[in-house]
């Protein structure tokens, strides 16, 4: 391996395919970066064997190669590196770095990249476009609500699926839902949907801002392994995920569609009101009050340790008196996610599933969202 | 003081009779020291050359015997201390059956010299397997002196079978502990081979005679608990939850008086401490207990080591409800220390730059890229009009840092030294004090699921579920049956990781399930223990920093913060003195 590669286009390509190297790995290599050297360029790939990032770089390759290093201190001692040209090559085991016109150099320990995992090849599959802003907006309005918990690992991802009409990204952990969805023809995912980790879409959404082409997703004909590329600017950028498999829920069974109360308000004033009214709330269970009597909307809280707190807030309601208690951090998250001045919460009774929605077009017309939260039972609660 | 000695009539000899003997040098020594201490000595010093059987002499200050009955308190059944079988239901003093001088003679070379008030000078007498060898004048302070030397060495047999001296001599010391606490008006002095091993002047209270023998700092530690009951009196210095031992060898029982042994009163003792304590620890505690003589048997073991209470109930719940008091109130002796703030003094300087980032945030991994082409466009950008930024990063805030060891501890600094929480213990503690306050009181809430789930019991526990069914729903749980034995989870208590509810919900009917209920306050324990215990964190879930710090600062709110409701500890502190030492810092 003999090549020249600007420093700033090593440290993107390393500082990336670190963002799936696990910091603790059970095998030695995992903790590395993967640097190819061929034709095209230098690939930097860092992976988990859950998620992968490879990035391509072009620079002037003379000798082919490929070997590992340390990723970490790897990408610590590349960012230090002054500006301009370096030169990477093979010397012994180690990899040899030049920098300054050859007044500095830096070699790292490289292992044998033989036994590198591959990275799937998703040639031939089926492909998704979507712009990489659009992509990042539909991660960020739904990944938020997937479950971290192992016990139903079908929660832990972002449910994505389709038709010729729209696409839709879901995600829930069982308390909350957020669905986002864009029209468009997408066909290829009418088949089922698939589960993509919430983790690698978190990788995705990263780059998926500075994407200078649309983003194409690549489904494996088998449903196991995604494929997100992309060009940023002149690198090649691309992540790789496991699938999760198994059965999402029916989630759209559970969206309620006649919720007759309907509470509109001025989404910030509702947020600084459950923001400061759970500064009172205890720390588990978040659990927040609204109260809605006589036309008048309010948000309390109480809790021995923390003391007290109400705040009203503007808002429209007609409909019967109600309480109803929510988690304050599912609710600011949701609320949070939405764009719009103004929010729905179309509720029904104290213990069933209220809507979330922006009022209002988004302002990509094309677009729409919705979320769901169940409240927690309050015990003086009825209706 | 002296007391004339008399003659026992042989119906009392012999309604007495136990048969003492001298079973291992301890015994002798005992034996001696009991005697001095019923002489009604202001000081006593044991010395012991060697080893117990090859030589001891107990000196006391008491009221010594007179000339002329030297001879008799070496006959057997002659004392001073009981003169009909009516006074043994009135015993005063620890001895009482004028056997145990001439038994050890019988074994030994013996000496006894002594000078009883009021006389001009000592006499001794010299005995030497039984049999007088000489007697005479001797000089001495007022008081008496027993030596014993060359103990069994006309029982060759007997020798073959004594303990090791060292563990002799420790039993010993222990023994003399026990006096020593039992009487802290009484200066004890121990010399081994001409060593002092120690010298405890006489003080005024218990505590400070336990500070004597266990140190300041311990003896500061015991919680304090005193009780009258039915003429009984009752004091107690109880040792931390952290103090248990493995064995009852911290558990001394002073009866009237005496060092005893006593099942009733350990089991007492147990019961107090509760869920303090893990199965197979025992508190480490000294009982002081006056009971009325006539309402305890001493005269049930030949050595005296036992007793038998009139009234074993009520002395068992006298002693427990009284140690009870003080363990209620155990709390935290300490607070935690917040970090980053200046004038810490119990801090050192140098412990801001050792100290790490607890919490790594993984959306900085790697990303920090000064030449990256594009910054991270921040999610109000993203979404254009009227979006609200995200909350900004939490300033390096004056909280105290919290670390996570191995996803099943979390350390907390605090003052003067380190705590270790047990993740899974705390939470459970907290858990179970929550659980009872529902199930007594205000009902928790239920976070309401979306996708109820459907779980099929077995038959016993769905029958066990109609019957907790109201509980259950005072701890958050929603719950529909369905046809049985299939039951619809709505709802889960909230403020849980509830991973699976189905899950939950059944391990927690098991956990009930376990023996039968006979009251109903019982079976709502059961439930309280069982829903903490499945419901808390376990090992290995990492928390966040919130939730460790809401878990610290809730385990530290809760009534008994040092254990777990099984009685395992939930925290182990590591102090800075103990840290100090241990790398040489003086």
């Amino acid at each position: 391996m003999d090549l020249t590669i600007q420093q700033g286009d090593l440290a993107f390509a390393v500082g990336r395919a670190l963002g799936s190297v696990q910091q603790k790995s059970t095998q030695p290599l995992l903790s590395c970066v993967l640097l190819e050297a061929d034709s095209k360029g230098l690939r930097v790939t860092g992976t988990d064997l859950d998620e992968g990032t490879s990035v391509l770089v072009p620079c002037t390759v003379r000798t082919p190669g490929k070997c590992c290093v340390l990723a970490r201190h790897f990408h610590d001692v590349v960012r230090k590196m002054p500006k301009g040209a370096l030169t990477l090559a093979m010397s012994g085991s180690q990899c040899e770095v030049r920098y300054a016109d050859g007044k500095g150099w830096s070699r790292f320990p490289a292992q044998p990249a033989d036994e590198f995992p591959r990275v799937p090849d998703l040639k031939g599959d089926m492909r998704v476009t979507l712009e990489g802003e659009v992509l990042a907006r539909m991660i960020e309005r739904s990944a938020y609500a997937a479950s971290t918990e192992p016990a139903r690992p079908q929660l832990n991802g972002v449910y994505v699926h389709g038709n010729d009409k729209f696409i839709a990204f879901v995600a829930t952990d069982g308390h909350r839902l957020a669905r986002t969805s864009r029209k468009g023809a997408f066909g290829e995912l009418s088949k089922d949907g698939i589960i993509v980790p919430s983790r690698v879409l978190n990788s995705v959404a990263k780059f998926a801002n500075e994407a200078t082409s649309p983003v194409e997703m690549r489904i494996a004909d088998a449903r196991n392994h995604i494929g997100f590329a992309t060009q940023v600017g002149e690198y090649q950028v691309q992540v790789y995920g496991r699938l999760i498999e198994g059965q999402y829920p029916n989630y759209e069974q559970v969206i309620p569609k006649d919720n007759p109360r309907e509470l509109v308000m001025a989404r910030t004033d509702v947020i600084e009101a459950v923001d400061i009214v759970a500064s009172h709330a205890d720390s588990n269970t978040q659990q927040i009050r609204f109260s809605l009597r006589d036309g008048k909307f309010s948000v309390s809280s109480a809790t021995a340790d923390f003391g007290a707190g109400e705040q009203s807030v503007e808002a429209e309601y007609k409909g019967e008196n109600m309480e109803i208690g929510y988690n304050a951090k599912y609710l600011l998250q949701i609320l949070r996610s939405i764009p719009t001045e103004s929010v729905t919460f179309r509720l029904k009774t104290a213990l069933s599933a209220g809507v979330i929605e922006p009022v209002g077009a988004l302002a990509q017309t094309d677009e729409d969202m919705l979320c769901l939260i169940m409240p927690l039972r309050l015990p003086d609660a009825a209706g | 003081m002296a007391r004339p000695i008399l003659r026992l009539s042989p119906e009392t000899a012999s309604r007495i009779a136990a048969g003492e003997v001298i079973e291992r040098p301890l015994s002798a020594l005992k034996e001696v020291l009991e005697n001095a201490l019923d002489a009604g000595a202001h000081a006593v010093e044991v010395r012991v050359d060697k080893a117990l059987d090859h030589g001891f002499l107990v000196a006391d200050d008491g009221g010594g015997i007179a000339p002329g009955d030297l001879e008799l308190a070496l006959e057997r059944h002659a004392t001073s201390k009981l003169k009909s079988l009516d006074d043994l239901d009135l015993l005063a003093t620890l001895g009482f059956r004028g056997e145990a001088l001439p038994s050890i003679a019988a074994v030994s070379r013996m000496r006894i010299t002594s000078r009883p008030a009021g006389e001009e000078a000592a006499t001794f007498v010299a005995v030497e397997g039984g049999e007088l060898r000489e007697k005479g004048a001797a000089a001495r302070a007022f008081g008496t002196t027993v030596e014993v030397r060359d103990l069994f060495f006309n029982t060759p047999a007997r020798r073959k079978f004594l303990h090791s001296p060292g563990g002799e001599l420790r039993a010993a010391i222990r023994m003399i502990e026990s006096y020593a606490l039992s009487l802290p008006t009484t200066a004890f002095r121990l010399v081994v081979d001409q060593k002092e091993r120690f010298d405890w002047a006489a003080v005024a209270s218990q505590r400070e005679r336990a500070a004597q023998i266990w140190g300041q700092r311990h003896a500061e530690q015991l919680l304090e608990a005193h009780g009258e009951r039915a003429g009984m009196r009752l004091s107690m210095l109880l040792g931390l939850p952290e103090h248990a031992r493995s064995t009852r060898e911290g558990q001394v029982f002073l009866v009237n008086s005496r060092w005893v042994q006593s099942p009733a009163l350990s089991q007492a003792l147990r019961h107090a401490y509760g869920n303090l304590l893990p199965g197979g620890r025992f508190p480490s505690a000294v009982v002081w207990l006056d009971v009325p003589a006539d309402r305890l048997d001493v005269n049930v073991h030949p050595t005296k080591r036992e007793v038998r209470f009139a009234d074993d109930d009520t002395v068992f719940s006298f002693v427990a409800g009284t140690a009870a008091q003080p363990l209620t109130r155990i709390y935290p002796p300490f607070t935690v220390v917040p970090g980053r703030q200046g004038g810490d003094e119990a801090l050192p300087a140098w412990a801001e730059r050792v100290r790490e980032q607890p919490v790594v945030d993984e959306s900085q991994l790697g990303l920090a890229l000064p030449a990256s082409p594009a910054s991270e466009p921040s999610p109000a950008a993203a979404h254009g009009e009227g979006a609200t930024p995200a909350p900004a990063p939490r300033p390096a805030a004056p909280e105290p840092e919290l670390w996570q060891l191995h996803r099943t501890y979390i350390l907390a600094p605090v003052r003067g030294g380190l705590v270790i929480v047990d993740q899974h213990a705390a939470h459970e503690r907290i858990l179970y004090e929550e659980a009872r306050a529902r199930l007594e009181g205000t009902q928790g809430t239920a976070q309401g699921l979306l996708f109820p789930v459907l779980v099929d019991l077995t038959r016993a526990q769905f029958e066990l579920l109609l019957e907790v069914g109201p509980h259950l729903r005072q701890l958050g749980w929603d719950l529909s049956p369905l046809s049985a034995p299939t039951v619809v989870i709505n709802g889960v208590p909230s403020g849980l990781r509830v991973e699976n509810p189905g899950q939950l919900l059944q391990d927690v009917l098991d956990g009930i399930g376990e023996g039968v209920p006979t009251a109903q306050d019982s079976l709502v324990e059961r439930l309280a223990c069982s829903h903490a215990c499945h419901a808390a964190w376990r090992a290995g879930d990492t928390l966040s920093r919130e939730e460790m710090r809401a878990l610290v600062d809730k385990l530290f709110a809760t009534s008994r913060p040092h254990g777990d409701p099984h009685g395992r500890p939930t925290f182990v502190r590591l102090d800075l003195e103990e840290l100090h030492r241990r790398f040489g810092r003086s």
